[in-house]
């Protein structure tokens, strides 16, 4: 459905994307995860015509998005939440859109109600508060009834009450079987409505998997005390087991707590402390894009 | 194409900025042809013919109007969903063309319009033969409406160019104002063919330019600016 294959994208001196090649197949609803500055709207704006690859290809359908037939009326997107005019009203921006993108103006009225803005459809937008611009930016993405909608970072600027109503209204989309590519440098926000995800960083492909497969490749690590922690990571290494040390008397390694047993008592060592530690989806996610996700 | 212009439109109708530009034009031309009526002694049949004249702030306004059309899109970041909308740029940039046109004709025909109804009080109250639909004044007012259109045509090319609002408004306003009369005196035989005289040709026509020459002059520059300007929006990423 969507297909992003050897994009990259630079500018001036940076490689904003760098040889990214990713699916997402119809129908599901696919995280696009990476730290601030990953490349991820860099890439969603290339996919959607707005800005031109340097090298590869970002297709819909098979298709650049300019040469869809119509395409408002099959791909919805919702990018900055601040491209509105502050001077022209919520309702109005939406029928300027529907009069270009060819969508009867009766729809208009249909979509804030869908968003929940028909109260401040005819306010000004300067008026509006962040989330009001990304629930008007949502409203815009569904004019045309697309089968695929691409959000880049919808949950910026929403309370955690807008950011459940947001999930809700991306699985109810979903069911009714459209393709959705969400975009976020936070996994959390996605990682309960998500059925795949994404991951780039620094511009390049990092993961795709699904999410439970994300979750499985959690590693755990045990956290070890004894007071000769130098020497047991010594020996743990021999066995090829991966040790980070943590201070003088611990050290965490990358195992179960029984194979540490056992070395320790083969080896006449003496523990103090034995604790298992399962990283959480999140931290899988920092593992992966290497620490790097504050904004 | 005819729903981008009537998604135009609809754009002009719903912010202020072309209500501001129009209550900014209609009264300046409302002023100074007071001024002139006041201030003329004798109204023969060419000091009539001249009147039409008084409405060619539509002109600057039509040029203000076409830069406002095009860099509002860039000023507003409302590019982003115009080009989601309707991704093949070229035909954005038509139908904002055709709007500036559109806009510039009603601009002229308004500031003529109020020329009119202001000289015409004026004539018959002070007792004066009406000449101002003689072949002559009528033609000018065609002719000053043609260009405000080629006008209005000019500043969507202008501010696809330059793509900043301020800087395609300063840099219209600083080349009319001080930069054209400064080249024309320096080579005084390109002067008569810079783009302010030639639109002034349109509808006063020079030793060098007849109104026709004037005409095809700032539609060769209004084509110019288009062509390019459309070129660059169409290469340029949208941010």
């Amino acid at each position: 459905m969507i297909e992003v294959a050897g994009l990259s994208k630079r500018f001036g001196q940076t490689l904003a994307v760098d040889s990214l090649d990713f699916r997402v197949e119809a129908g599901t609803i696919t995280g696009f995860l990476g730290p601030n500055g990953a490349g991820k709207t860099t890439t969603l704006r290339v996919l959607l015509g707005l800005a031109h690859p340097s090298a590869g290809s970002a297709t819909i359908m098979g298709r650049r998005y300019r040469d869809l037939d119509q395409p408002a009326k099959r791909v919805g997107a919702v990018l900055e939440a601040s491209n509105v005019h502050p001077g022209r009203s919520g309702r109005n921006h939406l029928l300027v859109l529907a009069a270009a993108a060819d969508v009867p103006a009766s729809r208009v009225d249909e979509v804030l109600a869908l968003v929940e803005l028909a109260a401040v459809s005819r306010k000004r937008t300067k008026t509006y508060s962040l989330g009001m611009r990304q629930r008007l930016g949502l409203a815009a993405a569904l004019l045309g009834d697309p089968e695929v909608l691409i959000l880049d970072e919808p949950a910026n600027g929403l309370d955690p009450q807008g950011i459940r109503w947001l999930r809700d209204l991306l699985r109810a989309l979903a069911a009714e079987g459209r393709t959705v590519l969400v975009s976020s440098h936070v996994l959390a926000e996605v990682a309960q409505t998500v059925d795949e995800v994404v991951i780039i960083h620094r511009g390049r492909f990092v993961a795709h998997s699904t999410t439970a497969e994300l979750a499985a490749r959690a590693s755990s690590a045990v956290r070890v005390r004894s007071p000769e922690a130098q020497r047991l990571g010594e020996l743990l290494a021999a066995e090829r087991i991966a040790v980070t040390p943590i201070d003088a008397d611990s050290l965490s390694a990358s195992t179960t707590a029984a194979r540490i047993g056992e070395v320790a008592a083969a080896n006449g060592i003496v523990l103090y402390e034995l604790v298992t530690e399962v990283a959480t989806l999140e931290e899988t996610f920092l593992e992966l894009t290497g620490g790097e996700t504050v904004a | 194409m005819s729903a981008l212009f009537r998604s135009e439109f609809l754009k002009l109708r719903t912010t202020r900025t072309a209500v501001v530009l129009a209550s900014g034009l209609f009264a300046i031309t409302a002023v100074a042809v007071a001024a002139v009526l006041v201030f003329t002694a004798d109204f023969t049949v060419s000091d009539q013919a001249d009147l039409p004249a008084t409405a060619s702030f539509a002109l600057l306004f039509s040029i203000l109007f076409g830069i406002l059309v095009m860099t509002g899109e860039f000023r507003h970041g409302t590019a982003t969903p115009t080009f989601l909308a309707s991704p093949k740029r070229e035909q954005v940039l038509a139908a904002k063309t055709l709007a500036a046109v559109v806009g510039g004709m009603v601009l002229a025909l308004v500031s003529l319009a109020i020329v009119y109804v202001f000289s015409v009080a004026w004539l018959l109250a002070s007792g004066h033969e009406l000449h101002l639909f003689d072949p002559d004044p009528l033609r000018t007012s065609l002719a000053l409406t043609a260009a405000a259109a080629i006008w209005g045509a000019l500043g969507v090319g202008i501010g696809a160019v330059v793509r900043s609002q301020v800087g395609a408004i300063v840099g219209a306003l600083v080349w009319f104002l001080i930069v054209e009369g400064l080249v024309g005196v320096i080579w005084d035989d390109v002067g008569p063919y810079l783009p302010g005289a030639a639109i002034g040709a349109v509808f006063d026509a020079t030793d060098e330019l007849s109104s026709w020459g004037g005409a095809a002059v700032s539609t060769g520059y209004a084509l110019a600016f288009c062509l390019a300007g459309t070129l660059l929006v169409s290469r340029r990423d949208i941010t």
